[in-house]
């Protein structure tokens, strides 16, 4: 059957990551991802603020998602919501497994990703360009985590939902994985599926975070074509 | 067996060798492969298996020479920042300070880190040939790029210092103090360093720009 934008089942929507993008943040990353336009910074390491979230045997990591007033149709009231929080919150739950905290303790990195257009999926999204991010920033990972989601649209499983999609479909699944140690590290679902459905979803998902992690490592060889050292 | 091939760029989480291989700097161990965990060019020699990272912000070693900024000041010592996550100490031991100067915050200190413990508590020694930086200016270049303005044998710097007639330091912590001469030409082609630092023939392009 035919998605509304003309995709297969297990396409992706057109992905272009370019690596340090920003002049003043130590890493940074600029995802378009269909119709999403992203921004994401890294700040760190660095010493810790609040000082009581020190921890002395590894580095912490704060994230914090924010959408642009005119990211979507209609003015979003600028300022950190519900949504925003909890966002941020998995997404540095996601991205710490990859992280090798323990190299820099009584320090902190932050991650800051700026929504500045959406159109479903700015979650992951924004998970890919900050592990982007995060690698440009030279903070020291297992791997880098690739994300993307599934769901159902007009009673089928479908790979990476677009927005219209998204807000008449059934469900949504957004999966964030570490490909090389094949590690789920962030599952959330919203919607109703099956028991059948949801190991389909997140089995798709998987497979689309495989083509994700191709994409970012292509962007990050790009920044440094032709690095040559001594 | 070694899946990478030696000056290849190599991003967080490429396998690189497995077996018989030591990780060094920028790689990491799992099940007994390595792997990399930084984006940075993969140097093999012998057995040995490193990454220089291509960013990266630094980290105190021992035995490095640094340029800091005076902080803090406590009853014996002053607190340094290196341009690293991690703040230094300076006790008033450690440095020469004659009968008519002081150590105020904001000054600039070239020591070298003389111990780093494993929470990075950082101490340093700043007595001869070591001290306290009057006037001249501070760059910045970032840390993994300084070998390369030194260059082989001190040859970039050397280059820098007789075309601009300026006294140069360079800390390991990717600070760059310089005084007298021709300051700004000087501090252009520190930044060109380290902006074009992966581009090949660059002693060149320094000299030709030097002489322009």
């Amino acid at each position: 059957m035919e998605r509304i934008d003309g995709r297969r089942f297990d396409e992706l929507r057109p992905i272009k990551i370019e690596a340090g993008v920003l002049k003043r943040a130590d890493g940074s990353c600029y995802i378009e991802w269909g119709k999403n336009k992203i921004y994401a910074a890294v700040y760190g390491p660095k010493e810790v603020l609040p000082r009581h979230l020190e921890r002395t045997d590894r580095a912490i990591l704060r994230c914090r998602y924010n959408m642009a007033p005119f990211s979507v149709e209609e003015r979003k009231r600028p300022g950190p919501d519900r949504r925003a929080v909890e966002i941020g919150k998995v997404m540095a739950g996601a991205l710490e497994p990859a992280i090798l905290m323990h190299y820099y303790p009584k320090s902190m990195i932050e991650i800051s990703v700026e929504v500045i257009e959406a159109n479903a999926g700015t979650r992951c999204a924004g998970l890919a360009a900050a592990s982007v991010a995060l690698a440009d920033a030279g903070v020291p990972m297992r791997d880098l985590v690739s994300s993307c989601a599934s769901g159902k649209a007009n009673g089928e499983i479908v790979l990476d939902l677009c927005k219209e999609e998204d807000n008449e479909g059934e469900a949504d699944v957004p999966v964030a994985v570490i490909p090389r140690l094949d590690e789920i590290t962030l599952l959330q679902m919203d919607g109703k599926l099956t028991e059948e459905e949801v190991e389909q979803a997140v089995s798709l998902a998987i497979k689309g975070c495989q083509q994700v992690y191709e994409l970012q490592v292509d962007a990050l060889k790009r920044k440094y074509a032709g690095a040559d050292y001594e | 067996m070694l899946h990478i091939k030696n000056k290849e760029l190599a991003v967080p989480g490429v396998l690189l060798a497995e077996g018989d291989y030591i990780n060094e700097d920028g790689t990491h161990k799992e099940k007994g492969k390595i792997y990399a965990s930084v984006v940075g060019i993969c140097y093999v020699d012998r057995r040995r298996v490193r990454v220089v990272a291509l960013e990266g912000k630094y980290i105190p070693k021992q035995g490095d020479t640094v340029i800091g900024t005076i902080v803090y000041e406590r009853f014996s010592g002053w607190k340094v920042d290196i341009n690293s996550p991690y703040d230094a100490t300076l006790s008033d031991r450690d440095i020469f300070i004659g009968r008519y100067d002081s150590l105020k915050v904001g000054d600039l200190v070239y020591a070298r880190i003389v111990k780093v413990t494993e929470v990075f508590e950082t101490s340093l020694y700043a007595k001869r040939p070591y001290g306290k930086l009057d006037n001249g200016i501070v760059i910045e270049i970032h840390s993994s790029r300084v070998p390369r303005l030194i260059g082989r044998k001190g040859s970039m710097i050397k280059l820098i210092k007789e075309k601009t007639g300026s006294v140069i330091t360079v800390g390991q912590n990717g600070l760059v103090w310089i005084r007298g001469g021709k300051q700004e030409l000087a501090a252009q082609a520190c930044h060109m360093v380290d902006k074009e630092a992966h581009i090949p023939g660059l002693t060149d392009r320094i000299s030709e720009f030097l002489s322009r």
